[in-house]
Parts: structure tokens; C-alpha cells; sequence
């Protein structure tokens, strides 16, 4: 195999290619636009829709007002709830979302908790369950009476004349060890692999398909062929060029990301839930590494299907579903609670969101990494032989 | 315009796409089978892996704890963690995760439990990760437990009733009816799942019946038949309509489907612990849902119809129409979030206006002022869009583009 070969057949896809606007679009322009708009975008939406349900005053209505005037005034005087005049047909109004909850005093709640000595008496909350807004004033309203009763336990404990420390004995509190970038990169660092990974297949989709399936289309598969060069040289040139197109979409889409994060940093911090993160240098190289195989690997297998097919419309009914092939593992790489060990990391796709999930929240697991990329590249290697191989059987080359 | 001719070639494109496996695959065997097995194969791989995650024992050390041997050993006997002997570098093992938590018992804990007064214990997590939020669960469980203990013994010693510290109890009780209670859980995603499958299902006839035409030179042929533009576009539109509508439908009934085989897995994945809700949703919500939805069909596919017979190819008619999924599939989305509430503006906004209504609709509140406003200003779209399918077809620069 000659590589000056491959590298002109290389360079004429590449011209080819960069001809044709509908890759560079997807290639190019799609990844760059794609990242900021769904971060910033989504975020702001995310940000003002939250805001506007916090600024919402709810109407509770407040059942049984005479029973407990105390507890009624309390409630009256609370931040964020408006007490609309009792009703009969609460139910209704609940259900049909004019009201978000209903309170029902018991009759004898105050002369109840002032004795004391009876069995309690049940405070009843009415609201829609699964309705966001009705959720959230059920969980204000049992926050208003947590307190109230807190302070009705005191009262009762200062006329014994004990201190409310005797109601805590201990307290265990929590504390985060992790680093904070850690913490925060907990969930970007799951979603980052996903993303590589189906930017990987995207870039590299197009062109795979264009040069082979296309190419049977238009009709000069066969003018190819027959020029001076081998079949090997040709493949690698192709090869390389959908290679080139898959690692230019990842590396612009990552960049773009990398932007994002630096200018949006107030969307992004919603994400994290205010955990800064960051990405040191070391790790983004690892993660780009790893890509690389998996890049090597769909290029290769892409080609060897697309090829099979007729036409490039054949060639993309055949890949579409192959999508959700690729897409599964990435996102179950994705879940929590999914952790790496040796017989996940020679699940190609899977084992590198995995490992890629480690080392972006700053673990280095070598012994992994270096089993997660050695089996990657043993999956490259075949899906490229693969590639090869089609290229030399003349019916796949000439299917009827 | 003809309506028997129209009918001609809605018949002759609806048997072109029939017989072409791609459209079957995408308008059939695609929301049949794939939607399923995507929404419960994940929903069964990520309850297997929670219950997996549950069930792991989580390493816990236990740190100081000097002059407190009943606390001490009372932990080590707990069987929902395994004690690790103590070491000093305990922050690294657990941002390492080779170990879930430590847990730090102040010196002499014993004897100030005894003696009454608070003490606090830490616990140290990393916050964020599964395994270690588990472990922090069970060991606050656990001190949680002592709490009420010691707490109750004080009482007791001091002759005081155990309701003193419980002056009244707190219910809550759902008063909405189940469809109602499933309705406001799926109303956000249904419209949009709708919409979405709207548009994946016109979005290859649309090319095909255009660009593809184009592309296979048969364009011209169809054009010198004796019937109008108008009539060719509505029988093409129709087809595209057909699809569009199809497979919105398809979708609906295998996932409402597959969800009653499935919902336990698939709620266990979504919230731990709550039992799955029945798919009780009234019949007449997912009608008058569909109904407003319909509008939105016509519109996607005249629009995509008409954008696609700009392009020259069937690849150049893809890169129109896949930034195009971007833009359908945002106001969806943006309808999904819970703070956005139908106003007077938004009801003017296409796809968001009808996600918006929808979600009211499913769970039981219908504002007829709103439906009326958004189902007609949807179809003033709708019609825009057909108008301006129409109007491509009757332009040779579009139909004939260099």
C-alpha cells in the first residue's frame, strides 16, 4: 500500500467534500450553533420559569377558621399564601386548579393543643397530587405548620421548664468531602460523553454515506475503481476523510461547549445546581483520546454498512435505526448508579461514556482507562477490516 | 379545483409510499416498535441498575468515636452498612469511591447522650453521587432512630406523656380525581410526543414527494398531466397529511400500550418508591388533544412540503428540514417547563400555543375562550402554510431551480 495513493484520493474527497454545503452545514455549522443555543437557551427558559413559579401567590383556602384563630392569623400573616373565604366546593376548585390547596382545622384544635392531654388532632391538607403548583403549596403549607408546631412544643416544654435541646439529643449533619468542581461535574460529566459520542456518529454519518452509497448512486463508483490504485489505498483515503469529518464535528462541538460554559456561566451554574465546574486540561486531552478509537470505529463500521447499500436513500433507511444502537449504551452510560468494572469496559460505546465520565470528574482509573482504550481499539481495528474487506467482494461492490 | 382529481393522486402517492419501504419503516415499524422498546428498555435498565445500587452494601468508616462504645458498636451491627477500619486519608477514598461515607463520632458521645446535652455527628458524603447518597441515607436513618429513642426515654423519665412533643399531625389527601392526577403526570409529554411524531412522520414523504420527484426527473411528467397545480399540491399535501397523522396515532396507542404492560419499572425508574399510576386519562382529553393537534399536522406539512420543494435533492431537502425539528421541537419543549402559563400573547405563538392548551386540557380544565383562539389561529397557520405550498407550485424559478 502506497500512503502518497491514499493521500490523493484523501485530498479529492476532501475537495469534494468541502464543496458541498449540506456537510459543511452538518459537519461544521449544526455542532457550533447547537451547543450555546440548547445551554443558553434552555437555561434562561429554565431560570424565568422557575422564577415565576416562586413570585406566585398561592390561594389556599382555610377550612374551620373559628376552631383554631391562632393558627389561622399565622397562616394569614405568611409569605407567599393569600387566604381566599371558605367555600363548600373546595374539591372542585382544587381539581379544577382555581385553588391549589384547602386546610381543614378539626373543631377543638386550639382547646386541644392548649389540654394537651387527649390524642392529637389531625391538621387535613386537600390539594392536587402531580400538579406542580398545588405540590409546591402543599409543601409551603406543611412548612407554616412544621414551624407552628415546633413552637407549640416549646411553649409546652418552657412551662415544664425544660430546654427544647432535650428534643435533640443528636444531630448528624452532612458534609461534602468531594472536591467542588467534582460535585458540580457530576452531572455535566455524564451528559459530555453522550454528546461525543453522538457527535461522533454524526459527523462521520454524511460522508460515509456520500462515498460509498452515493458514489454506487451517481455512477462513478465504477470510474474509481478502475483508476490505478488499489483497493486498500482507496478505502484508507476514504477512510480517513470520514474520519476527518467525524473528529472535526467533535472537536468544533467541544469547543463550542467549552465557549458556552465560559460565557454562560450563570445558565450553567442552574444546571449544576451552583457547583462550579471545570475541566482541567489533562482530562479534556484523556477524553479526546478516547474518542479518538471511537471515532476510528464508527467511521469504519459506517463505511462497511453504507456500502451495501444501492442508493443513499437505501444506505440511510439502513443506519437509521443502526442510530439507536449507538444512542442506547450512551445513554446508559449517562445513568447514575451505573459504574464501571471489567466486564462493562468491553462493551464498546458504553465503556468509553463511562471512563470518560471518571476522568471529567477527576478520577484516574488507569488500569480501566487503559483496558476501556485497548478494546476500543480492537473494535476500531475490526469495524476498519470490515471496511476493507467489503470493499474487495465485488457483489457487495455491484449488489443488483 | 377538482376533488376527484385530487382523490387520483392521493391514491397513486399513497400506494408510491406504501410500496417503499423507508416511509413503512418511519410512519410504522419506527413508533410501533422502537418507542416502546426505547421507553421501557431504559426505564428497565435504570430500575435494575437502582435496585442494584440499593442493594449494595455501602463500606462506611467510622471515625473517632473514643470513650462510646454502645454507639460504636451498635453501628458496626447495623446491617445496612459495612463498617471499613478507620484510616486518616478518609476524603480521598470517598471522592475515590472506594469507600461511600465516614462517619464521625465526637469524643465521649456516650456520656453526653447520657448527660443530655446535643451533640452532632458528621457525616461525610459526596454529594451528588448515588452510592454515597445511599450510605448518608442509612447512616442518618440510623441516628434519626436514636434521636426519637433518647428523646422518648427523657420523657419518660421525666414522667411526662409522649404526645407532649406531638401537639397535631399533618395530612395531606389528594382531592383530584385519577384521571385528572394521571393527566397533569402526562399532559406535558403527550402533546409533545404528539407533535414531535406530527412532524418525524411528514418529513420524509414530504421530501419524497417533492425534492425526491425532482431528483428522479418525474416532475415534469406529473406537471404536463391535464389536472391543476392546485390539485396536484392538495393530493401531495393530503398524502403527506395522511402520514404525518399516521404515525402521531401509531405512536400514541403502542406507548399508551406498552406503558400498562410496563409502568412499574418504568415509574420505579422515574420516581423511587412511588407506585405507578394507572393510565386512566379520560378518552374525551386525548380526543379534543388530538383535535387541536390536528391544525398543527396540517401546518407542519404543508411547511415542510413547501420547504422542500426549494431544494433541488432529496440530501439538499434533509439540510433544509433537520435544523427545521429544531425549531418545532423547541416550543414544544418550552410548553413542557412548569412555570410557562397559557396567556393571551402565547396563545398567538404556533406549536407552543397548542402544547400549552393541551397540557390544560389533560388535566380536565378546558378555557374555551383560549381553545377557540388557539384552534383558530392554528388554522390560519395551517392555511398560510398550504397557501404557500400552492403558491411554490405554481412558480417555474422554484420548481425548475437552477
Amino acid at each position: 500500500m502506497r500512503l502518497d495513493q491514499a493521500f490523493v484520493v484523501y485530498r479529492k474527497e476532501m475537495v469534494d467534500l468541502l464543496r458541498d454545503r449540506r456537510t459543511i452545514f452538518g459537519t461544521l455549522i449544526f455542532p457550533l450553533i447547537l451547543f450555546p443555543l440548547m445551554t443558553v437557551g434552555f437555561g434562561s427558559l429554565v431560570e424565568k420559569s422557575a422564577k415565576n413559579v416562586r413570585k406566585e401567590v398561592t390561594g389556599v383556602m382555610l377550612l374551620g377558621e373559628e376552631h383554631a384563630p391562632q393558627l389561622a392569623q399565622v397562616l394569614r400573616n405568611a409569605e407567599g399564601l393569600r387566604i381566599v373565604p371558605p367555600a363548600p366546593d373546595y374539591v372542585q376548585q382544587i381539581s379544577s386548579k382555581k385553588l391549589r390547596a384547602a386546610v381543614e382545622l378539626p373543631t377543638g384544635f386550639e382547646a386541644a393543643l392548649t389540654d394537651g392531654s387527649g390524642d392529637p388532632p389531625q391538621v387535613k391538607i386537600y390539594y392536587y397530587s402531580t400538579e406542580m403548583r398545588s405540590e409546591s403549596a402543599v409543601s409551603r403549607l406543611e412548612e407554616i405548620l412544621r414551624n407552628y408546631r415546633n413552637s407549640v412544643v416549646e411553649n409546652r416544654l418552657g412551662a415544664r421548664g425544660l430546654s427544647p435541646a432535650v428534643l435533640k439529643p443528636v444531630v448528624a449533619e452532612r458534609q461534602n468531602v468531594a472536591a467542588t468542581e467534582k460535585v458540580g461535574g457530576m452531572k455535566l460529566a455524564s451528559m459530555i460523553p453522550y454528546f461525543i459520542t453522538i457527535l461522533c456518529l454524526t459527523g462521520a454519518l454524511h460522508p460515509a454515506i456520500d462515498l460509498t452509497a452515493g458514489e454506487k448512486e451517481r455512477g462513478t463508483l465504477e470510474t474509481i475503481l478502475a483508476s490505478s490504485i488499489s483497493r486498500g489505498e482507496l478505502v484508507l483515503g476514504k477512510f480517513l476523510m470520514i474520519l476527518t469529518a467525524s473528529l472535526t464535528t467533535t472537536i468544533l462541538a467541544i469547543f463550542s461547549f467549552s465557549l458556552t460554559v465560559i460565557f454562560a456561566k450563570s445558565y450553567l451554574d442552574e444546571l449544576t445546581q451552583g457547583h462550579p465546574f471545570s475541566i482541567s486540561l489533562q482530562s479534556a486531552a484523556c477524553v479526546l483520546l478516547l474518542a479518538l478509537p471511537l471515532a476510528v470505529f464508527f467511521s469504519g463500521a459506517l463505511m462497511a454498512m453504507s456500502l451495501r447499500a444501492k442508493s443513499y436513500r437505501e444506505a440511510q433507511g439502513q443506519i437509521g435505526p443502526l442510530m439507536i444502537v449507538v444512542i442506547l449504551p450512551a445513554v446508559v452510560g449517562m445513568l447514575p448508579g451505573v459504574e464501571l468494572n471489567a466486564r462493562l469496559a468491553v462493551i464498546p460505546i458504553l465503556n468509553v461514556s463511562l471512563v470518560a465520565r471518571e476522568i471529567l470528574t477527576g478520577n484516574y482509573p488507569w488500569g480501566m482507562i487503559g483496558l476501556v482504550f485497548a478494546s476500543s481499539c480492537a473494535y476500531a481495528a475490526l469495524a476498519l477490516s470490515a471496511a476493507a474487506n467489503m470493499f474487495q467482494r465485488e457483489e457487495v461492490l455491484f449488489r443488483a | 379545483m377538482n376533488l376527484r382529481n385530487i382523490r387520483v393522486v392521493y391514491r397513486k402517492e399513497l400506494t408510491d409510499s406504501l410500496r417503499d419501504r423507508r416511509t413503512l419503516i418511519s410512519m410504522v415499524v419506527v413508533p410501533i416498535l422502537l418507542m416502546p422498546v426505547l421507553v421501557l428498555g431504559m426505564g428497565y435498565v435504570q430500575s435494575k441498575v437502582l435496585s442494584k445500587a440499593r442493594q449494595e452494601i455501602p463500606k462506611v468508616m467510622l471515625l473517632g468515636g473514643e470513650n462510646s462504645p454502645r454507639v460504636m458498636a451498635s453501628l458496626r451491627t447495623l446491617a445496612s452498612i459495612e463498617v471499613v477500619p478507620s484510616s486518616a486519608n478518609y476524603a480521598e477514598l470517598i471522592t475515590g469511591k472506594q469507600i461511600r461515607a465516614a462517619v464521625e463520632i465526637p469524643r465521649d458521645f456516650d456520656a453526653a447522650l447520657e448527660r443530655g446535652e446535643p451533640t452532632a455527628v458528621q457525616i461525610y458524603v459526596y454529594e451528588g453521587e448515588l452510592m454515597s447518597g445511599f450510605a448518608a441515607q442509612n447512616l442518618s436513618q440510623f441516628f434519626l432512630l436514636l434521636r426519637e429513642k433518647t428523646v422518648r426515654e427523657r420523657l419518660q423519665a421525666r414522667n411526662l406523656p409522649a404526645n407532649l412533643i406531638d401537639p397535631f399531625s399533618i395530612r395531606q389527601k389528594n382531592v383530584a380525581p385519577k384521571e385528572k392526577v394521571a393527566g397533569a403526570l402526562f399532559g406535558g409529554i403527550l402533546p409533545y410526543m404528539i407533535i414531535l411524531m406530527c412532524m418525524s412522520g411528514a418529513m420524509y414523504p414530504a421530501m419524497d414527494l417533492t425534492a425526491g420527484e425532482k431528483e428522479r426527473g418525474t416532475i415534469e411528467t406529473i406537471l404536463c398531466s391535464p389536472i391543476a397545480r392546485s390539485e396536484l399540491v392538495m393530493g401531495k399535501f393530503l398524502t403527506v397529511l395522511t402520514a404525518s397523522i399516521a404515525t402521531a396515532v401509531f405512536s400514541i396507542v403502542s406507548l399508551a400500550i406498552s406503558y400498562q404492560f410496563g409502568k412499574n419499572f418504568m415509574i420505579s425508574a422515574a420516581k423511587a418508591g412511588v407506585a405507578a399510576p394507572n393510565l386512566s386519562l379520560s378518552p374525551l382529553a386525548i380526543l379534543a388533544v388530538f383535535a387541536m393537534i390536528v391544525p398543527v399536522a396540517v401546518f407542519l406539512s404543508a411547511a415542510l412540503l413547501a420547504i422542500s420543494l426549494f431544494a433541488k435533492s432529496f440530501k439538499e431537502a434533509q439540510s433544509y428540514l433537520t435544523p427545521m425539528t429544531l425549531v418545532v421541537v423547541l416550543p414544544a419543549i418550552v410548553g413542557l417547563l412548569p412555570g410557562v402559563e397559557l396567556n393571551l400573547r402565547l396563545a398567538l405563538v404556533p406549536i407552543l400555543n397548542t402544547s400549552l392548551i393541551s397540557k390544560e386540557i389533560m388535566t380536565g380544565t378546558y378555557h374555551w375562550s383560549y381553545i377557540l383562539l388557539i384552534f383558530g389561529s392554528s388554522c390560519v397557520y395551517a392555511g398560510a402554510a398550504l397557501f404557500a405550498a400552492v403558491k411554490f407550485f405554481q412558480r417555474e424559478d422554484v420548481l425548475f431551480r437552477a
